[in-house]
């Protein structure tokens, strides 16, 4: 969806404008809310996260020009800060220190640190490729307990197994991974 | 589930892989979207309703008119002061030329005469643009080299965050990234660069722009948490849609590539442009020797949908380059200041 198409879609109806973005972003933000917030926050945490995303973009929407962009990057670029924000504030509840040279503060200024963000995508896509490269229903297993913060009952209901049997998958198929990983060069 | 996972944790995701996992495996649950979606819409109408209720909040403006005299009244007042100003000027003018003394009627006027003659021939005879070039004081090759950073610092990277035409389909190519010995094969895509501040969208013009600013050892990716610049190269070979390699393979991994006579750029995520500027026109020089000196600036950017407002400060090392004879950028470092925002968070 572009930003045009967004603001023809709010205009002529905003439930519907709001339903329309909300339902094609919903998986991609809350992947990116998890990916900074599942070491320091719970599943709540994480759905407060995204629909405080959500509603900054619908009331940013004043701000997006004319483009013909694609609207994703501006809705990455708002999770991503809102994630941090989030993070900063369970930390403070959690009374741990942020280290001015934490990740999450780096990431922060981003202005000059694209040759990290690039050399992290790569690597992203490299361990992405090697978890389809295991197979269903790991590869499933995988990216619903580590991408979208799912416990192993909540995977099991939804791909018709037994929460053990989703355990022991994982335990094996994360075996597998390292050692995949390591043939890459990527050791853990 | 294992949260401390070292092989998940010391994964940050990014924006790609992130819509390819939303997009390849969407695994939400449709009770989970709609609670999270009901969530938006009740802060929404809170959002909402704290506006309206806010009382004390100002509307609309006041309509002011200016009288209409005061138009004309002004530029009477303006033709007179210019009118005084030209007739004062030609007198005072006139009132120096008639006193003026004649010359050599003072043996002090003789000195500075002979001193700044002497002075002019000497320069005349042994000045070149070289020396002049080092010889302008560090201030002045610190503003002939900086003021206009920001037009042309963001085209000098891992990959250009000018605008590019990510409306049409790119060139998609892949290159082999090394790294401790290993190698991967990378995708790419090369988008057609159309940034107004490129005046000559070819690769000579890019590179000509680079050599007026940047000395032969700067390396532009140099950072301190960057790994594998080896991989990374910024002006790359030119293709035709013939030359183009069958099997999508390039060697490095180019910020700029040619292809048909025009420009393409390495597209990053999607359009990657900051908004930075100085500042101020304050400049820090120092260490200067003969040959080289340090200067540091003061940037900020100007926040906007995406961004917030950040502040820092960069540090130049500003070498004379033999070669080119004039001064050049040979090394950049950029630190942020970041504001702790932990006590209003705490609130």
């Amino acid at each position: 969806m572009t930003d045009q198409e967004f603001r023809k879609h709010m205009e002529r109806s905003p439930e519907e404008g709001m339903r329309a973005v909300f339902d094609e972003y919903c998986n991609y933000v809350y992947v990116i809310a998890t990916a900074k917030l599942k070491s320091c926050g719970t599943k709540e945490d994480i759905e407060e996260c995204v629909s405080d995303v959500f509603t900054e973009v619908f009331k940013k929407i004043n701000y997006i020009g004319e483009r013909e962009g694609d609207l994703k990057g501006f809705i990455g670029v708002i999770a991503k800060r809102k994630a941090i924000d989030m993070y900063r504030k369970l930390n403070v509840k959690a009374d741990r220190m942020i280290s001015a040279d934490d990740e999450v503060m780096r990431e922060i200024s981003s202005g000059e640190n694209i040759i990290e963000s690039s050399e992290m995508s790569e690597r992203n896509s490299i361990l992405l490729n090697k978890i389809k490269e295991l197979g269903e229903p790991d590869t499933s297993i995988i990216i619903k307990q580590y991408y979208y913060n799912m416990t192993v009952a909540e995977i099991g209901k939804a791909i018709s197994m037994t929460a053990a049997a989703v355990q022991k998958r994982s335990v094996r198929a994360r075996q597998k991974l390292k050692k995949m990983l390591c043939e890459v060069g990527i050791n853990y | 589930m294992n949260k401390k996972d070292e092989m998940f944790n010391e994964f940050d995701i990014d924006l790609e892989t992130a819509d390819r996992i939303a997009k390849e495996y969407p695994s939400l649950s449709d009770s989970a979207r709609e609670r999270m979606f009901n969530m938006t819409k009740k802060k929404m109408n809170i959002t909402n309703d704290a506006y309206e209720a806010n009382n004390n909040s100002v509307i609309g403006v006041e309509r002011y008119n200016r009288p209409r005299w005061i138009k004309f009244a002004g530029m009477a007042a303006t033709i007179a002061i210019i009118a005084g100003g030209i007739g004062g000027g030609g007198y005072l003018l006139h009132n120096m030329k008639m006193s003026a003394p004649p010359v050599g009627s003072s043996s002090e006027t003789d000195v500075t005469t002979a001193s700044s003659v002497t002075t002019n021939v000497t320069t005349t005879e042994t000045t070149t643009a070289a020396t002049e070039a080092k010889y302008s004081t560090p201030e002045e090759a610190a503003h002939k080299l900086t003021d206009n950073y920001w037009d042309y610092e963001c085209f000098f990277d891992i990959a250009a965050r000018t605008k590019a035409d990510y409306a049409n389909k790119g060139i998609e190519l892949k290159y082999t990234m090394q790294y401790d010995g290993w190698t991967t094969d990378i995708d790419v895509v090369y988008y057609k660069t159309i940034d107004e501040r490129l005046t000559e969208k070819t690769m000579d013009g890019l590179k000509e722009l680079y050599n007026t600013y940047y000395g032969k050892n700067y390396d532009p990716f140099y950072s301190v948490n960057a790994e594998y610049t080896n991989n990374y190269e910024l002006f790359g070979p030119s293709f035709t849609s013939d030359t183009l390699p069958a099997d999508g393979k390039i060697d490095l991994a180019y910020t700029f590539i040619e292809y048909e006579g025009e420009l393409y750029q390495k597209g990053l995520n999607n359009e990657y442009i900051l908004d930075n500027h100085w500042s101020d026109d304050q400049i820090d020089v120092t260490d200067v020797t003969e040959n080289s000196f340090t200067l540091k600036r003061k940037f900020n950017n100007t926040p906007n949908a995406i961004f917030e407002e950040t502040h820092g400060e960069v540090t130049f090392k500003i070498v004379f380059d033999e070669d080119a004879q004039d001064w050049r950028i040979d090394q950049k470092d950029v630190e942020y200041d970041y504001q702790d925002t932990s006590a209003a968070a705490a609130e």
